[in-house]
């Protein structure tokens, strides 16, 4: 018994190893660091100073705000995400719709593009008004011009039309293998119980889909939570901080600021928001049935 | 049944996930607070000291760093070590620069067989790279950046202090005024190889004359808009960081620092940047001549603009100079910056250099041989002859007085090729003589994130002029602060010593909530 229990510990001794060196380490390092004053000033000679950077968060640092642009940005993000990646799945799986491969070819697309160069061609289409969506495409929808620089809501808009690109080929992907999981019977019996369209929906397909939707959102929650590079390519964070996130900011203030240990106090933080959260949302969920 | 082990057994997952969080925080907490109470507070900035001097031979005149034999001695060796020296370079020059540094290069390498230099092209310049090799022990032995940056890697000791290995003859050898942005609290940390500002760009066919004052800026501005339906200038305020604005809150009568007490704290918050940004905000929204770009530079949307001949004025260094000399050829017009109307004053922009600095042993692990290699290629690379090779290749401006004078002479000969090229560097050089030192203190690093943060809410319509001034000054106060760079004490908001004491109180009650799960 003793023997197996060794065995089987040497199966998962590389993922163990792999997660002490990759996660825990540079965690503890991070946690650590957070109670230095570790910085430009203080760079080879570095000392403890307690909750100080943890204090300066709180008094000077702006924390409801970023906070605020955070749940903004993840939310924002997700639920639209979600909505067009789910919508387009149901599309895709109709069963009289013709051209479905050519079609979701064509909808994979942002996948096949490196996701910082798609930025970077982003960050052109939305130049106001020379690029192409303030240019051709918001006029033809009759949508006013959006420019990051002068509104706060437009760098929202554009932060997020942007992430939905980048990001919907996922969860539609997700959402269209999840549905083509739920046997076809069920539908026909409703059919013949003269069930009509809302209630199949209701019913079967969401119900079936529930620990998809689950699984998806917790990791596409943590994900979005961390995404730095969207924010840091298209608006810097701007104007102001207006769409500065925690990590963002994190990254700022460690390579901008050169403050690496409150650049450490910061991802602290954002990483025991994550962790809170993901809890509440596996509690409510009951996602992790599913994998036991 | 099994709706109740099921229930049984989330309920025992939450408590168990809740009480380890609650008892990691308060482990986290009690640790911090332990460390605040037995903590030193943050001591003031220190510069380094790192050094051992290697001077053996005096040099009261400037010495001729052209000549191997005389740069061996300044390093204190009489003839080439028996075994090679690999020294590693990062290099940030630009393509056009790298060729002139290749043939300097080339030339090193023929005149020190016994260096090895190992290059790394295309690193940008600022410090985050380099700090984050320190910190690994793995910093180039030899880096190049420009003199704020530098004076930031100093002040943390990362790079060494050349008045302790070099005899102060050599400095004589830069212009005062570059050797000047290499200097912090009377130590020379880096040798210069340009010096660099911004100008102002025009395109003549827009534009029959440079403006000298600002009012004549708006009036040609809005007649090149008129006639042409182009912009008359772009210049992205909302995106930079406060590089190019410094010169505009010259103008204005402001300046960056003051000293109070013996401190030295920023004066942003003064009715010069009011009245700056409100100028800027005038041009852009009012008059309608300034196109507020999202991206600066020769390959941002200024520059793509100007190129394009879409607009008829930008500010810009000579950095970017071949890419408009290629696209606009003849119709390119560089002149100084104008004088600000309201006050009198030319706008004056930081008269930056940018240079070569030697990592310490601490942050590169070199050895001493190493150092003296090191030393010897800086001084190589930043002599008569690659200096000007760099002006005559990629049009730096040198900062070794010989190859200044050589390029001033070659200007007034009107030697340059092609012709038109002699007009506008002068237009360049002449702008030199109304500038500003680029301050390159430490406490300059906390500078651009609180002027861009608050100029681009101002650029926004978020808030007015005289909170946008007075925000960034705070914004930098604190950044100084924080960095303890101003001696202002933190006292512990109320929210936290709250939040601490509720977890304190909280953790019992966990811990018998979940011994009461586990039981049931």
């Amino acid at each position: 018994m003793r023997k197996d229990n060794l065995i089987n510990f040497l199966y998962i001794l590389p993922i163990l190893a792999v997660t002490i060196l990759l996660f825990v380490l540079p965690v503890i390092y991070s946690v650590y660091i957070s109670f230095t004053n570790l910085s430009l000033l203080h760079f080879l000679k570095y000392s403890f100073v307690g909750l100080q950077n943890y204090i300066i968060i709180f008094k000077y640092g702006y924390f409801t705000q970023l906070l605020e642009n955070t749940l903004i940005w993840t939310l924002g993000s997700l639920v639209t995400m979600m909505g067009l990646g789910f919508a387009l799945a149901l599309i895709l799986n109709q069963q009289d719709l013709k051209g479905k491969t050519i079609f979701y070819a064509i909808l994979i697309l942002p996948w096949a593009f490196p996701g910082f160069i798609s930025l970077l061609v982003w960050q052109g289409l939305w130049v106001d008004p020379y690029g192409m969506m303030n240019r051709l495409i918001l006029p033809m929808l009759h949508l006013p011009h959006v420019n990051s620089l002068t509104s706060t809501t437009d760098a929202w808009i554009e932060l997020i039309v942007t992430n939905d690109w980048l990001s919907f080929p996922y969860f539609m992907t997700v959402f269209y293998s999840a549905l083509q999981s739920i046997p076809r019977e069920l539908y026909d019996i409703a059919e013949l119980d003269g069930a009509g369209t809302f209630t199949k929906f209701f019913r079967i397909t969401l119900p079936s889909l529930k620990r998809t939707i689950a699984f998806v959102f917790i990791s596409s929650f943590v994900f979005t939570w961390n995404n730095f590079y969207p924010i840091f390519v298209l608006t810097g964070g701007g104007p102001g901080i207006s769409t500065e996130t925690f990590i963002v900011y994190a990254y700022q203030e460690a390579f901008d600021y050169s403050n690496f240990s409150l650049a450490a106090a910061w991802s602290v933080i954002s990483t025991l928001f994550t962790v809170i959260l993901g809890i509440i949302v596996i509690k409510y969920t009951h996602i992790l049935e599913s994998f036991t | 049944m099994k709706f109740l082990r099921r229930n049984k057994k989330l309920k025992g997952i939450s408590g168990t996930v809740i009480a380890i969080i609650v008892v990691i925080i308060i482990i986290i907490a009690a640790i911090g607070i332990y460390f605040a109470m037995t903590s030193h507070h943050p001591s003031a900035p220190t510069t380094s000291t790192t050094s051992t001097s290697t001077t053996t031979t005096m040099f009261t005149t400037p010495p001729n760093t052209s000549n191997p034999q005389v740069l061996m001695q300044l390093v204190g060796l009489s003839s080439p070590p028996s075994t090679p020296v690999t020294i590693t370079v990062w290099d940030s020059y630009s393509s056009s620069e790298n060729q002139a540094f290749n043939q300097t290069l080339a030339q090193f390498e023929q005149e020190f067989p016994w260096i090895h230099v190992e290059v790394t092209y295309g690193v940008g310049v600022g410090t985050s790279q380099f700090e984050t090799a320190a910190k690994a022990h793995q910093a180039p032995i030899v880096y190049r950046d420009t003199s704020d940056s530098g004076g930031a890697l100093f002040a943390a000791g990362l790079v060494l202090n050349l008045s302790q290995y070099l005899p102060p003859s050599v400095f004589k050898l830069y212009l005062p005024t570059a050797i000047q942005d290499w200097t912090l609290n009377g130590s020379v940390y880096g040798l210069p190889d340009n010096i660099n500002y911004i100008v102002m760009f025009y395109n003549k066919h827009f534009v029959p004359y440079p403006p000298n004052t600002t009012a004549q800026l708006i009036q040609i501005a809005e007649e090149v808009n008129k006639t042409y339906h182009i912009w008359g200038i772009a210049y992205g305020a909302s995106d930079e960081y406060g590089y190019r604005f410094a010169a505009w809150f010259a103008g204005f009568g402001g300046q960056i620092f003051t000293t109070q007490n013996g401190q030295i704290v920023p004066a942003l918050n003064s009715t010069a940047m009011v009245n700056a940004l409100q100028f800027w905000y005038n041009l852009t929204y009012v008059y309608h001549i300034n196109y507020l770009a999202p991206s600066t530079g020769a390959s941002g949307a200024e520059g793509q603009l100007f190129i394009a001949n879409k607009t008829a004025i930008i500010f810009d260094g000579p950095w970017d100079l071949d890419a408009y000399l290629q696209a606009l050829g003849p119709n390119l017009g560089a002149a100084p910056l104008p004088i600000v109307s309201q006050t009198g004053l030319r706008a004056a922009p930081f008269i930056g250099s940018t240079g070569w600095m030697i990592s310490t042993p601490q942050a590169s692990g070199a050895t001493p041989l190493q150092i003296k290699a090191a030393l010897i290629f800086i001084l190589f690379v930043t002599n008569y002859q690659s200096d000007l090779r760099l002006w005559e290749v990629a049009h730096d401006i040198p900062a070794n007085v010989q190859a200044y004078n050589t390029a001033i002479t070659q200007l007034k000969e009107g030697k340059l090729q092609p012709a038109y090229l002699n007009q506008i560097m002068e237009g360049i050089l002449e702008q030199a003589q109304y500038g500003q030192k680029f301050p390159n203190i430490p406490q300059m690093a906390y500078y651009w994130n609180s002027f861009h943060e608050y100029a681009s809410e101002f650029f926004a319509g978020k808030i007015n002029a005289e909170q946008a001034s007075q925000g960034m000054e705070q914004a930098f106060v604190q950044a100084l602060v924080q960095n303890g760079l101003l001696s202002v004490v933190l006292p512990p908001p109320p929210i936290f010593l709250i939040s601490y004491a509720l977890s304190m109180l909280l953790v019992p009650a966990v811990i018998v909530s979940e011994i009461k799960i586990r039981k049931w």
